[in-house]
């Protein structure tokens, strides 16, 4: 008797014993994947931890400073949700079909898909002799199957790698470094330049700031030194040449308030030359005078400095002298007010033109380059106008741009004749980028080789005499032919060959 | 009640396997009198026979490729016929033509001669030597079972069974076989040579005195008879699915096709394969006691049947890659059907 309801029973329990066993094989095998990559997972925090606090250490980000519990706990927590959440998620998207199931089973026992086919045939109706002989040929298997636990299938337990655990102890040797950094940035005792009490002891920081900026920076002394308005017609020195078209022109709405009546703007130029230059030049006489007589130490170092620091020092050392009535001290720099006065007649006026933008980018760098311009044009004592923009005279070379071979100088002013080039327009250097020079450079034509005739003394030959002798029957063997192998690389280059004739035909045919 | 019949049926089926696993046994033995060695070979024969198809035997000389067949004729009781294949061989010759003959009364007639081509077990040897012409001359036979010349058909009694041999080596003078003639074939089995230890039985059997006798075990009708049986084993959805991934999978640039075929397969198996795969296959079954198709007895005759099906293309005949090797990459990249539902 064949009791068929017994063995759906078997394939039903046998259905749901292999769907676990394959869901604990797709849990062991998303267990398995997620610990292939813990151990990179398990070396964030303490990475982390030690990039924080270096950060903290040297950039002094203060962003986030971590405790170092709160990091040991997170550095064990991470990589063990990581390997829940992986596990969860392969065991919840694994999907087993009843056939699978019972193919684990057909697989695993060596049942030659038994199972599988009485479970098909069992559903469908009208069977065949072989197909009822089938469903019966499974019962017994199925009964065993039953009674047949899959231990030796190796799905349970996961395989851990422990040639990995190695990154645990980096994890750890990250954490200990990251807590010693830390450790040396908090601790005050540690700190290499303690802040001293007095400078704590200060109110206010626009103290220390202003001590330490009226020492330093050349600008602000200059500004320092601006600073009296009526300072600005007589000091020169270290002045920007940029305040000087508004000074100037302060200067004439002064002269205007004083002297309302005269509108001639010509009449108070000659105030301005008559009330400054003629002062600054008798200034500059005496102040020669005062050079000459310093100490000789004094003056060599004085002489090495740059003239804006000397400036500066004769500041520092005489400051009653600075004041507005005193003209006793102007040597050269009252020298300079009489030339300034004459450029404001035409080179001040294109200096005004262009050198508002320079001075918004500008540094103290350039106003010194612009001041010794300035110095050399008042030693000329004339204006040229194309000196400040350092442009090479116009080129008389006519050649295309971008001709410029290897042979042509770049500094060529075409004073020197036509060029190779310049010669050859009109043929086929017409053509841009085909340059045909008509000079060619080459080495002398060193002729013809002289072969003189070598001495050469005939020595006898040592091959001993050929003796005559019978050559055999023509029809005889004539021995083994070598048969010529041909390399690997060889047949690959003649079978790509015949591959690719082989292949032209069906492309085009395509 | 059902089960009562579930289990009279069982009976007759598994009586009826029995009986086919026992002839196919006997016949065999019987063969293995005479053959030494070779049991892949021995097996393959059988197995196409029992399954109603064509063998393809390909070998050097002297492996005992027509002795084989030969013997296959004395255990089967059937009428058989030898064919030597040479190039200036016709079509009339293997057919069968109309010739003149003279009958009782003196008269004239124009009969028809039967050729060897109509028998129940034909051995086409080196039927690589034959031009294609009359190599065409055995599709239809092959195939339909039956012989037209001229204006009349005759049908081929069952069995019909054709079982070729050609030599691997010789190729000069050779015409290669079509693919259309190939696909005939259920089976292409490769004649090795024997190992050291079945030397001595062949010297001792072959060169004595005794001459060995090899008995009638069945005849055609029961072979028939077999082939029925052979055909009712039962296939489950997931045989067949496998068996029609595997035949896909040695075309190019199919679903299944894997890298290597699409590299080197010019033209893939035709449903033929499948059929044969089926069937070859469901003998396999009933020699493993099983009265359904597993996925483990369709791999077992994947070679036999697909390797003669797999044209190479020149790259490959260039890297010396073989439709064996295609088969082998093929059995291990597709996957069984285990959620077919």
């Amino acid at each position: 008797m064949v009791n068929l309801e017994n063995l759906r029973l078997h394939l039903d329990g046998l259905a749901v014993r292999g769907a676990g066993y394959l869901r604990r094989y797709a849990l062991k095998n998303a267990v398995e994947k997620a610990m292939g990559h813990v151990h990179i997972v398990a070396l964030i925090v303490p990475l982390a931890f030690v990039v924080i606090a270096l950060a903290d250490r040297f950039a002094g980000t203060q962003a986030w400073v971590l405790n170092p519990l709160l990091t040991v706990i997170l550095a064990l927590v991470v990589p063990v949700v990581y390997v829940l959440l992986a596990a969860l998620i392969g065991f919840v998207s694994r999907k087993v079909s009843r056939n699978y199931a019972l193919a684990l089973f057909d697989r695993e026992l060596g049942y030659k898909d038994r199972l599988q086919a009485a479970d098909e045939f069992l559903n469908s109706s009208n069977l065949s002799e072989f197909e009822s002989a089938a469903v019966a040929d499974a019962i017994p298997y199925a009964e065993k199957a039953t009674n047949t636990k899959l231990r030796d299938i190796k799905i349970a337990a996961p395989a851990i790698y422990t040639t990995k655990w190695g990154h645990g102890v980096f994890a750890v040797v990250f954490l200990v470094a990251g807590m010693l950094v830390q450790f040396v940035a908090f601790n005050p005792s540690l700190e290499a330049n303690p802040i001293p009490e007095e400078l704590l002891a200060l109110n206010t920081l626009e103290d220390f700031v202003f001590e330490e900026e009226t020492v330093e920076t050349p600008m602000e002394s200059e500004e320092d030194t601006q600073t009296p308005p009526q300072d600005v017609s007589t000091d020169r020195t270290g002045e920007g040449a940029v305040l000087e078209s508004q000074e100037s022109k302060s200067q004439d709405s002064a002269l205007r308030k004083a002297n309302p009546s005269d509108s001639d703007p010509s009449e108070s130029m000659q105030v301005g030359l008559s009330g400054g230059a003629s002062q600054d030049n008798k200034a500059g006489s005496s102040s020669s005078s005062l050079s000459g007589e310093g100490d000789p130490e004094k003056k060599q170092q004085e002489s090495k400095e740059p003239p804006k620091d000397r400036e500066n020092k004769e500041k520092k050392e005489r400051p009653d002298e600075d004041e507005p009535g005193d003209e006793s001290a102007k040597g050269i720099a009252g020298g300079k007010g009489s030339g300034s006065g004459r450029q404001s007649s035409s080179a001040e006026m294109t200096e005004n033109v262009s050198r508002p933008l320079e001075n918004d980018f500008d540094t103290g760098v350039d106003l010194e380059s612009d001041d010794e311009e300035d110095e050399k044009q008042e030693a000329t004592s004339a204006a040229r106008p194309m000196i400040n923009q350092r442009k090479p005279p116009v080129d008389r070379q006519l050649s295309p741009s971008g001709m410029m071979g290897q042979d042509e100088r770049d500094d060529l002013n075409g004073r020197g004749g036509a060029g190779a080039r310049k010669k050859t327009r009109g043929v086929a250097a017409m053509l841009l980028g085909v340059p045909m020079p008509d000079q060619l450079r080459s080495q002398v034509n060193p002729g013809r080789v002289k072969i003189q005739r070598e001495r050469s003394v005939p020595h006898p030959s040592q091959v001993a005499n050929e003796e005559s002798k019978d050559r055999g029957s023509i029809d005889e063997s004539i021995g083994k032919v070598a048969h010529h192998e041909l390399k690997p690389w060889m047949r690959n280059v003649v079978s790509n060959y015949f591959t690719s004739m082989r292949q032209a035909p069906t492309e085009q045919g395509e | 009640m059902a089960e009562q019949a579930t289990t009279n049926v069982d009976s007759r089926a598994a009586e009826q396997a029995a009986h086919f696993k026992s002839v196919f046994q006997d016949i065999r033995s019987e063969v293995n009198k005479m053959m030494v060695g070779q049991p892949t070979v021995v097996d393959g024969v059988l197995t196409a026979l029992m399954a109603g198809g064509h063998v393809l035997l390909e070998g050097v000389p002297g492996l005992g490729k027509t002795m084989l067949v030969r013997c296959l004729s004395d255990a089967v009781s059937v009428k058989f016929s030898r064919i030597q294949f040479t190039p200036d061989m016709m079509p009339a010759d293997i057919q069968g033509t109309m010739v003149l003959t003279e009958t009782a009364s003196g008269a004239h007639e124009l009969s028809f001669q039967e050729g060897p081509l109509i028998a129940n077990l034909v051995l086409a040897d080196e039927i690589n030597r034959a031009t294609p012409k009359t190599q065409s001359a055995l599709l239809e036979a092959m195939q339909e079972r039956q012989v037209t010349v001229g204006n009349r058909t005759l049908t081929l009694d069952e069995p019909y069974c054709v079982m070729a041999t050609q030599n691997p080596v010789e190729q000069e003078g050779t015409y290669p076989l079509p693919e259309a003639q190939l696909d005939r074939f259920l089976f292409k089995l490769l004649v090795d040579y024997p190992e050291e230890n079945e030397y001595y039985e062949i010297i001792d059997r072959t060169t004595g005195t005794e001459d060995v006798d090899i008995s009638h075990i069945t005849d055609g009708a029961e072979i028939v008879k077999l082939r029925e049986i052979a055909r009712a084993v039962a296939v489950p959805t997931t045989a067949k699915t496998y068996a029609i991934r595997l035949v896909m999978a040695t075309q190019p640039n199919s679903s299944y096709a894997t890298d290597k075929t699409t590299a080197y397969v010019s033209l893939g198996s035709s449903p033929r394969g499948v059929q044969g795969l089926m069937l070859a296959a469901k003998v396999q079954a009933i020699l493993n006691d099983r009265y359904s198709i597993s996925t483990d007895d369709i791999k077992a005759v994947a070679y036999p049947v697909l390797r003669h099906r797999i044209i190479l293309n020149f790259q490959a005949q260039a890297s010396n890659v073989t439709p064996d090797s295609i088969i082998e990459d093929i059995l291990e990249q597709v996957k069984l059907p285990r959620s077919v539902d």
